[in-house]
């Protein structure tokens, strides 16, 4: 802890009429996991797509281990709320397609995202197509997918969203053991006050469009977590902090 | 139950053919038309069984001269496709002649074509060419534009080249459009070439056609027409079959689909 990985330096994104994102700033370290609440439509998606370099900011920079990264594509991934998985190919050739596009041989790719198919919990399913596998299966796909373009930098564009609630609550369970393994550094944009508290190290709260940044709040809560922690006084009270923070406007 | 419905949706068309055979077949029984206006349908056999050989010979021509020209359309209309989808310049200068084209109707052509290029292959090949190559211009062109566009995003986020981004996700996503626009083209390319035979020629269904319809052997005549579907079938399920070879998560998405909707 306490490297920085990423760092967003006052973001401003401006679309014709359409004044998105102000100006972000927010700072994610080494192996902890950050997330971006704010309400629907606010401009996170715009915040990632910066950050992915796939959208050229009007103002401000993203530096990644210090090195600036604004504009540039091919140094972190994201993952969405749908699970792009293509459908023509299987599940293994998925999840390794980072890995052909960076030119690794197909049989060394395959067996270098095989090697994570137990902890991503897909034994077995190497040869299926994404249509034969559950909504929470393909998700852990796609975030196999993810952490094997960048493992050491993931964005998960609020991933859980299309999932509905018993399987979401699942995931999340799953994705806090796992993190534990995968040595990464983490920002997930969510609207779900809970999701974000039960997941993070750090919140950092957005306003409405234009998106600015309205508060940043540290998760007081040790690790490992489990569900039972949402009757936590100090979960309780950090809920609080940040639904004041929400509504005031 | 299911079962019984499948054979269902084979016995009933089945059985509605046979009603219009024997209907047609009565029509000659009791000559309420003679038979060189509208030959029974036991008749036309006839002359499919005796003309086989010549059916056979002249078919074979025109197979060939659609298969050659149906190959030609689809490489050039794929690639066509897929450099109009490339470059939006090029697609916006081109896209309004290519729709314009097909207004051209193509039985004027050909005489056309007979004058600049004889009575050779050449001229039916042409036609053939052109008959196919829209349809699959189009629709590729439509299968390469209705990728998710936060696929191609994704693509491009993880760095991919272009030649990448068409080879992993632009090409597959196109093969449903691609496959619609071959079997459209493919049932058009007999016909296209047996046009492109009409205008002359030494072989050919088209050619025996006119010839047996001079000598007015409506039958035969029948029977050329019965030889054309069949080939226009054949050609149909021969496409149907690459399409299934070429998208195997197709078929395995509908049987998930149809699994789906029997346990609801």
């Amino acid at each position: 802890m306490g490297e920085v990985k990423l760092e967003v330096q006052q973001l401003k994104k401006n679309y014709p009429n359409l004044p998105t994102v102000k100006d972000i700033s927010l700072v994610l370290k080494k192996n902890q996991f950050v997330s971006v609440l704010g309400p629907s439509g606010c401009g996170k998606s715009t915040l990632f797509s910066i950050i992915a370099g796939l959208i050229k900011p009007d103002q401000g920079r993203v530096l990644i281990d210090g090195i600036d990264h604004t504009h540039q594509t091919g140094r972190v991934s994201f993952m969405h709320q749908k699970d792009l998985l293509l459908p023509w190919k299987s599940i293994l050739d998925n999840t390794a397609m980072p890995l052909f596009l960076k030119g690794v041989i197909a049989k060394e790719a395959r067996e270098q995202a095989q090697g994570y198919f137990h902890l991503f919990g897909l034994d077995g399913f190497e040869h299926y197509y994404p249509d034969q596998l559950s909504g929470g299966m393909r998700q852990r796909a796609a975030l196999l997918r993810t952490f094997l373009f960048s493992r050491d930098i993931l964005l998960l564009d609020e991933p859980f969203g299309g999932l509905d609630a018993m399987t979401r609550q699942a995931m999340q369970t799953w994705l806090m053991e796992v993190l534990n393994k995968l040595d990464a550094s983490i920002l997930l944009i969510t609207h779900d006050v809970d999701e974000a508290i039960i997941l993070s190290d750090s919140i950092c709260v957005l306003s409405q469009r234009p998106a600015v940044v309205k508060g940043v709040f540290d998760v007081p809560l040790k690790r490992p977590r489990h569900l039972n922690l949402f009757t936590d006084a100090a979960y309780i009270s950090v809920k609080e902090e940040i639904l004041d923070c929400l509504r005031e406007s | 139950m299911k079962k019984w419905e499948s054979i269902g949706d084979k016995l009933l068309p089945a059985a509605a053919g046979m009603v219009f055979l024997i209907m047609w077949e009565a029509i000659g029984f009791f000559q309420w038309l003679p038979a060189y206006l509208l030959p029974p349908p036991s008749r036309v056999i006839q002359a499919l069984v005796n003309d086989a050989g010549l059916l056979l010979r002249h078919g074979g021509v025109t197979l060939m001269e659609a298969a050659l020209g149906f190959s030609i359309a689809v490489i050039s209309g794929g690639l066509l496709a897929l450099w109009l989808d490339h470059s939006p310049l090029v697609r916006r200068m081109v896209y309004p002649y290519l729709i314009t084209s097909q207004t051209v109707p193509i039985v004027t052509l050909a005489p056309l074509f007979a004058m600049w290029f004889g009575f050779g292959y050449l001229p039916k090949v042409l036609i053939v060419i052109l008959v196919c190559f829209f349809p699959i211009t189009i629709s590729s062109m439509e299968g390469l534009a209705s990728v998710d566009k936060e696929l191609i995003d994704l693509m491009r986020s993880m760095g991919a080249t272009p030649w990448q981004r068409y080879r992993w996700v632009k090409i597959p996503a196109a093969m449903p459009s691609f496959f619609a626009g071959l079997k459209i083209s493919g049932t058009y390319s007999i016909m296209g070439a047996v046009i492109g035979e009409w205008i002359g020629g030494s072989m050919g269904l088209g050619v025996y056609m006119l010839r047996v319809r001079q000598s007015f052997a409506t039958d035969r005549v029948f029977s050329v027409i019965v030889v054309i579907v069949l080939l226009s079938i054949a050609v149909l399920k021969l496409i149907q079959w690459m399409e299934k070879r070429t998208m195997p998560w197709m078929s395995v998405a509908r049987k998930q689909e149809a699994e789906e909707m029997v346990n609801q």
